[in-house]
């Protein structure tokens, strides 16, 4: 019984987690899937959605205010980026996509490092309280970042499956010249998606923080876990990457009852590399993307 | 037979592209394959230069059956192709684009060596330029010749490589008359040195140079025969629609 | 072609004797302190220059190159320390050690897509951290300390290797073997074929070359470059730690690369000079300079993709063709 009781709230926090993840995945799985841009400044988008959230909370005193505005902040921010730094690099090789996110992950960094400083800082949970099941308490607000991530999910799957602009959006990720040939504006999907995965992130960031509070670095913990669920689950497939995410994080969480927190980290790489030689394309990619 | 295309299908997403299609070409012979857009054709080329595997059926070149394996290995057999978008080298000269493929076919990685040192790639590079009527414009750069040229230059890497079996597609893509009426006299010119396969829209070529035409409609073979048989099919006329063969 | 062939190689040579000797003046004149920084800016040059080997001329993004050369660093520290205290001896078994990783590293990710192929390389250089930084034996996040700095066997002499001119010498002469190597590979035929793939990577298996094999060589060749910088890094400062095997190390030699230019060889040791020299100056002065230099990387990816050098050859590259 002991063992249930330490067993089935670490598999909750392990949920939790995975849903940070996920979050921060989609938004990364999307913008590949439609853009073929890796954004490496993703994780700081989460990043900044903390700390926007944090800087917002001590203007506005609200977290549920601040949390809407952080989301739409970094969402602006991502409507920018798109538009002024990574349009000028279309049809130019690859490489050069990924080293512009990564100079820019560098200066967000930097700046927030330097706007607040190194040390971490800390959010106030919105909701407190536990709630109680199976003979359990576990904490209210983690509950409802389940419930509120699922729902987001939930939402984002309809919206691409059932929904016209997402249809819109699959046709013009498949395949663009067909797509704006059929009259469809590519630009401004192109700039609407990277600004949902922007906002993703943002979200998740803003979310958790409360859990797993806010410094400089934690764009870098996010992304390196992101990517890890992107490779294993397959790239621009969103069930793989919240399938992976909560695969990864529940490998974390479970483990670090038995080991250190970091050492369990390093095993979540073992997970990758024996996945990588299981199914090099990712467990859930969707393969012949693009014929030829 | 060089080629033998036995009973392949291959499907994107449920949707058979290709569905049991069974054809061969013969040794020497210049073969074209026709059919309205999204028959299968260049999915059909993919499937024999190795981009992609069939789910079902085997493709036997000169004896032995190449589906599977990768496309490295089928051209080092003597299989090579062109693309009907142009897949040249921009960034690098019209020789380097010859003499790459050239080098494709030495099994020497040849890390430490010197380019200079192998001077019987110098020699064929030369030739094949010659061929495709590329010499003149051997030192400039890829992406800056005209589109005529450049589809040249596209069979011209391909045929570099010295294959048994030369599969064209839309060799004329884009071109105009005169570059198209060039282009069907350097096809001509390779009869008998070279067994081919070619997908072609323009039906002027199609009927000078082929020997046997293959008419293609959702993956399926729908005619096969010389061209005077597969002119007066009249599936092929229904296919077609009206549109004069 | 003959008499053309001998008038440009013995420019070269006498252009390649003229920088040397340069070079090689330089240490009379400055005090230590500077010939210091000017190892450090050497190192990273050819470690600069094993990246652009891949990243310049294959096309492959590696976002962990400071795993192969802290590998490199600690190779040599456990050979120096416990096996054998031979300098030559540490920097072949950093070599060959490094290698071996990047085969690894090389063979996992290989299989996969191109862009799969850059995230694992970030994600292959974390791993290799957590490890090195979690095993005790190699010093955990201190690192091995005192490296021992043996006299180096060159002939029948030994050379004194604590006599920082010395090592600048070495240094150079390291930097120009590499430069050499480098150069050899790149116009071979077999970096002919690399220069294809990172043109129209799709089209090159279809001329009859097996990528995976170029790439997987290339990688491995990289590596072990990296490995030596980073051993003689190590034996530079007598000491190794995690901070040679950091995602920003790995960062830092992306940006050197991109600002002296992808794809010259020359570049990416020239911007290395210069951020060294740029580093020290600044990171005393003020807090951003990290800030400046991640702004100046963005506006180089966009509007200078070939970096400085490549901008300053650009014309010579014209009259050529």
């Amino acid at each position: 019984m002991e063992l249930i009781n330490t067993l089935i709230p670490q598999m909750i926090h392990g949920l939790v987690w995975g849903m940070a993840i996920a979050l921060i995945a989609m938004g990364l799985t999307i913008v590949f899937g439609m853009l073929d841009v890796v954004n490496f400044a993703h994780g700081e988008l989460y990043m900044l959605g903390a700390y926007f959230g944090y800087a917002l909370i001590q203007m506005v005193h609200n977290f549920w205010l601040a949390l809407c505005l952080s989301v739409l902040s970094v969402g602006l921010l991502g409507i920018i980026i798109e538009i002024y730094l990574l349009r000028p690099l279309y049809g130019r090789n690859s490489i050069f996509h990924l080293l512009l996110t990564f100079g820019l992950a560098m200066i967000f960094r930097e700046a927030a490092r330097i706007i607040w400083g190194g040390t971490t800082r800390s959010v106030e949970v919105p909701l407190s309280g536990t709630v109680h099941f199976i003979g359990m308490v576990y904490p209210t607000y983690r509950i409802f970042i389940l419930g509120a991530g699922t729902l987001v999910v939930g939402v984002l799957i309809y919206v691409f499956n059932k929904t016209e602009i997402g249809a819109t959006i699959r046709a013009a990720a498949y395949d663009k010249e067909m797509a704006s040939s059929l009259g469809i504006d590519v630009t401004k999907l192109y700039t609407l998606v990277f600004c949902t995965g922007a906002a993703l992130a943002g979200l998740s960031g803003v979310l958790m923080s409360p859990i797993y509070f806010v410094y400089p670095t934690m764009g870098l913990d996010a992304i390196l876990r992101a990517f890890i669920v992107v490779i294993v689950g397959g790239m621009g497939s969103v069930f793989g990457a919240v399938a992976a995410s909560l695969l990864i994080a529940e490998v974390e969480s479970l483990l670090s009852l038995f080991i250190s927190p970091t050492l369990a980290e390093t095993l979540v790489f073992g997970v990758l590399i024996v996945s990588m030689i299981l199914r090099p394309d990712g467990l859930f990619s969707k393969t012949g993307k693009r014929a030829g | 037979m060089i080629l033998e295309i036995n009973s392949v299908t291959k499907k994107f997403g449920g949707l058979p592209v290709i569905n049991k299609l069974s054809f061969s070409v013969a040794e020497g012979q210049i073969k074209s394959v026709i059919g309205p857009n999204g028959a299968g054709k260049t999915t059909l080329f993919n499937l024999i230069s190795g981009a992609y595997s069939p789910d079902r059926g085997q493709i036997i070149f000169k004896g032995q059956r190449i589906n599977g394996l990768t496309p490295d290995k089928i051209c080092r057999l003597g299989l090579a192709r062109s693309f009907q978008i142009t897949n040249i080298f921009q960034g690098l000269s019209v020789f380097e684009n010859i003499r790459l493929s050239i080098q494709g076919q030495t099994k020497k990685l040849g890390i430490l060596k010197s380019v200079h040192q192998s001077n019987s790639h110098e020699e064929e590079t030369q030739e094949i330029l010659e061929m495709i009527g590329l010499w003149n414009n051997q030192g400039k750069i890829a992406g800056n010749l005209s589109h005529g040229d450049q589809r040249h230059l596209e069979i011209g890497i391909a045929l570099a490589s010295r294959p048994f079996l030369l599969l064209l597609d839309e060799p004329t893509a884009g071109m105009n008359m005169s570059e198209s009426r060039a282009t069907i006299e350097l096809i001509k010119g390779f009869r008998g040195k070279v067994s081919m396969l070619i997908i072609e829209h323009d039906i002027n070529l199609v009927l000078a140079v082929s020997d046997e035409i293959a008419v293609l409609q959702n993956g399926e073979l729908l005619c096969e025969g010389d061209p005077e048989t597969v002119r007066n099919d009249k599936m092929v006329q229904k296919a077609y629609l009206g549109e004069e063969i | 072609m003959g008499p053309i062939m001998n008038r440009t190689s013995a420019k070269i040579v006498l252009l390649h004797t003229i920088v040397l000797f340069c070079v090689c003046v330089v240490p009379g004149f400055l005090p230590e302190y500077y010939v210091m920084v000017g190892i450090e800016a050497i190192i990273m040059a050819v470690f600069a220059m094993s990246l652009d080997l891949i990243m310049g001329y294959a096309g492959i993004a590696s976002f962990g190159h400071a795993a192969f050369f802290g590998i490199g660093g600690y190779s040599l520290g456990i050979t120096i320390m416990h096996v054998i205290p031979s300098i030559w001896a540490g920097l072949i078994i950093a070599a060959v050690i490094s290698a071996g990783f990047a085969f690894l590293v090389g063979i996992v990710s290989i299989r996969t897509r191109g862009i799969y192929f850059a995230i694992l390389t970030l994600l292959f250089g974390e791993l290799i951290y957590r490890i090195i930084f979690h095993t005790p034996a190699l010093g955990g996040s201190d690192g091995l300390v005192g490296l021992p700095m043996p006299d180096l066997s060159f002939l029948f002499f030994k050379i004194d290797m604590t006599n920082t001119r010395n090592f600048f010498y070495f240094t150079i002469a390291f930097a120009y073997v590499s430069y050499l190597l480098c150069w050899k590979v790149v116009k071979s035929p077999f970096g002919r074929v690399l220069m294809a793939m990172n043109d129209n990577e799709n089209r090159v298996p279809f001329l009859g070359f097996n990528t995976k094999i170029y790439k997987i060589i290339i990688f491995i060749i990289s590596g072990a470059m990296a490995g030596v910088s980073g051993a003689i890094f190590s034996l530079f400062r007598s000491f190794v730690d995690v901070s040679q095997l950091n995602f920003l190390l790995s960062g830092k030699v992306i940006i050197i690369v991109l600002l002296g230019g992808l794809g010259t060889l020359i570049g990416p040791m020239i911007g290395a000079v210069f951020l060294t020299i740029y580093e020290t100056i600044s990171s005393s002065y003020f807090e951003s300079y990290q800030l400046i230099t991640g702004a100046v990387f963005i506006l180089v990816v966009i509007f200078l993709p070939r970096g400085i050098w490549g901008l300053l050859t650009r014309d010579k590259k014209a009259s050529e063709q």
